[in-house]
């Protein structure tokens, strides 16, 4: 078992298989050794921290990633899942803005890439399909561009 | 009248109070929280947008795929932070794709082209027959000679794509002249009277003992004779290979050894003919990084034999072996899938087996577990598949599915199944019942463990008003054991899991890319 402690001093006991689905946590047992000493995850809530656990208790037994080709980003088995993700993860990132968001940013820190991954993938579903006006509405962003910048702009988009 | 000190005042005036409300917008886009992530991961964000699965599919993203590629630029229009974004992050830009109907094609590839910097590039092209009328050919050639003589160096993945084109120019080949020292991927979907030129000049290519040809899929384009040595090699697929220009069994299986680092194997209506297989007899290859193999068929199973084919090879277990046809379980075509199942070796691993209702239809292998999807009832097929499974003991229903007496007797008949698995609510009491009828049929092992979801409870007894009062006994317990004594046979435990709490079953996505047929 691993011990971790979250920013805002929760202690989570961790089963140590899925604790090492984080690089950075691995890395660390490795460099401490053997030890009970709690490991700290300074830039991670206890409230994204317990979603980060859910995904990592799922998907505990997934197959590694594979070491693919460079600017293949998936791995192999989530390819055919590319454009259809499971039940289960459709439910999980079914949350606010600000969560999947911190999702994105502690597997980030955690370097849990299959969780990066796929939450990114989720913040691309919100946004395929959708006009640009659609998209500044779903991340509450105002056009800032001036209207020169914007005919340019346009002009560039309507070539392809 | 206002004098023009004034007006240019008032105009000064009025800009700058454009610009500050402009930097107000810039100021409050900052605050938004998609915009405080790092740059790196709104581009990252923005690659999954811009659809990055069609370039790493593989095999190749067909046209219906590709279609909409470029609607990911919207993302340059919603706000300055991701246009900025956008266009410092190189490799955004250097997936050129350029559709045969696409307006100023010069001018938007000169854009990616710059915009890519000096990024690795992905040229995707399509020929259109028009490419190649005498008028215009000159000109073509003369436009692949330019690009390859200024991006040679700089190529990473080509694709050219014939749609519809019956005949293609065989000049077109000479593109193959040019040295492309980074090439790792050569895809080519081509239709074509003459296909020696390109044979040729793939030839020359992978049989270059410093090729880092990582991808290749041949689509239609015959298998390049003599060419048996592509060490880097991690993806393979031919589909639609004329069986008369099919490479043999023996130099098949020399190809395959001389790719020792081969993950991905597609064949679709391709590989070597089972005609000529004794040739080969006893002859196995070990692919040790083999991690998945897809063998499809449209209309003629027979000459392109899984079975044959799989029982040459040798791979890690967990390996996932893909198996469909157009017809797969249609009831005329049972017996000649069954017929083409994998060799005892691979069946006997099976010990989980997952039934999916799905607009599907393919059977994976993975390691102990096999998944059946379907676009009908599996309930007739079940009898069909388990005599095959001789240590399957898990069954699992992906599905929704109603227990009566058929798929009761369906059940317990083939007395395989020690744990039945229903992943979606289901009326349960009838199986309870016959698994604990003195009077009924009891298999010689029949199921000890069951699991449901816990909402079946509830669920069920809204429909089956006349269960009501059996159900009462299951409400709010995660295990129930019913005893068996009275037939000498071991309790019978009911396990209810909330959904997320439910055991992750061994397939969830899509067993394959549902490619459709030309």
């Amino acid at each position: 078992m691993v011990i971790l402690i979250t920013s805002d001093n929760v202690k989570y006991v961790v089963e140590k298989d899925v604790a090492e689905l984080s690089v950075l946590v691995k890395n660390m047992l490795e460099d401490i050794g053997p030890s009970d000493e709690p490991i700290p995850l300074h830039n991670v809530t206890s409230t994204v921290f317990n979603k980060v656990l859910e995904y990592c208790i799922y998907h505990r037994n997934d197959p590694p990633p594979s070491d693919d080709d460079e600017g293949c980003a998936s791995p192999l088995h989530k390819y055919l899942a590319s454009h259809i993700c499971s039940e289960w993860d459709q439910r999980f990132f079914d949350v606010d803005q600000a969560l999947l968001f911190d999702i994105i940013l502690a597997a980030n820190y955690l370097d849990i890439k299959t969780l990066l991954d796929d939450a990114c993938k989720a913040v691309a579903h919100l946004i395929q399909g959708k006009s640009t006006e659609e998209i500044r509405g779903i991340f509450n962003i105002v056009n800032d561009f001036t209207p020169e910048e914007e005919a340019r702009v346009k002009k560039e988009n309507v070539s392809s | 009248m206002t004098d023009p000190a004034t007006a240019e005042h008032t105009i000064t005036q009025l800009l700058h109070e454009l610009d500050r409300r402009r930097k107000t917008r810039f100021r409050l886009n900052a605050t938004r929280p998609i915009n405080r992530l790092p740059v790196e991961l709104l581009a990252f964000i923005f690659s999954q947008v811009q659809n990055c699965e069609p370039w790493s599919l593989f095999p190749p993203a067909t046209m219906e795929e590709m279609k909409g590629f470029h609607s990911w630029l919207k993302l340059t229009r919603v706000c300055i932070h991701w246009r900025r974004t956008a266009i410092s992050e190189p490799s955004l830009w250097a997936r050129v794709y350029l559709p045969s109907d696409m307006k100023n094609q010069k001018g938007f590839l000169e854009m990616l082209l710059e915009r890519a910097r000096s990024f690795p590039l992905n040229l995707h092209r399509l020929l259109r027959s028009d490419d190649f009328a005498f008028w215009t050919l000159d000109k073509t050639l003369e436009e692949y000679q330019a690009f390859a003589t200024r991006y040679s160096t700089q190529l990473r993945s080509l694709r050219l794509t014939s749609a519809g084109v019956s005949s293609t120019s065989s000049q077109l080949w000479k593109i193959f002249d040019y040295t492309f020292p980074q090439i790792q991927e050569i895809h080519l979907d081509i239709r074509s009277d003459d296909y020696d030129p390109v044979s040729n000049s793939l030839h020359r290519i992978l049989s270059n003992e410093g090729n880092s040809i990582r991808r290749l899929s041949l689509t239609y384009v015959p298998w390049p004779a003599g060419a048996s040595h592509l060490p880097h090699l991690t993806h393979l697929a031919l589909r639609w290979q004329q069986p008369e220009s099919c490479a043999s069994y023996s130099t098949f299986l020399d190809t395959l050894q001389g790719c020792p680092r081969l993950q991905f194997l597609a064949l679709h209506d391709a590989g070597p003919l089972a005609t000529n297989a004794d040739a080969v007899a006893g002859r196995v290859v070990r692919l040790p990084c083999l991690r998945r193999i897809e063998i499809s068929w449209a209309n003629t199973p027979a000459i392109w034999s899984p079975r044959v084919l799989l029982g040459h090879l040798d791979f890690a277990e967990d390996a996932e072996i893909l198996l469909y046809a157009q017809y797969m379980f249609h009831n005329d075509y049972l017996a000649e899938v069954l017929s083409h199942l994998p060799p005892k070796r691979y069946l006997d691993r099976v010990s989980k087996l997952q039934l999916r209702k799905s607009g599907d239809t393919a059977i994976l292998f993975r390691g102990e577990s096999m998944c059946i999807d379907s676009t009908v009832r599996h309930d007739v097929y079940i009898r069909g598949f388990v005599p095959y499974l001789a240590n399957v003991s898990t069954l699992i229903f992906d599905q929704a599915i109603t227990v009566d007496q058929t798929n009761i007797s369906m059940l317990l008949s083939p007395s395989h199944f020690s744990t039945i698995r229903f992943l979606h609510p289901t009326n349960f009491i009838p199986l309870v019942q016959a698994l604990t009828d003195p009077n009924g049929y009891i298999a010689q092992s029949p199921p000890t463990e069951i699991y449901l979801p816990a909402t079946s409870v509830e669920e069920m007894s809204k429909r089956y008003p006349l269960y009501r009062s059996k159900l009462q006994r299951y409400r709010d317990k995660d295990v129930s054991i019913v005893n068996r004594e009275h037939l000498k046979q071991p309790a019978l435990k009911l396990i209810f899991h909330q959904a997320e709490a439910a055991l992750k079953p061994p397939f969830e996505g899509p067993l394959r890319r549902i490619v459709r047929g030309k």
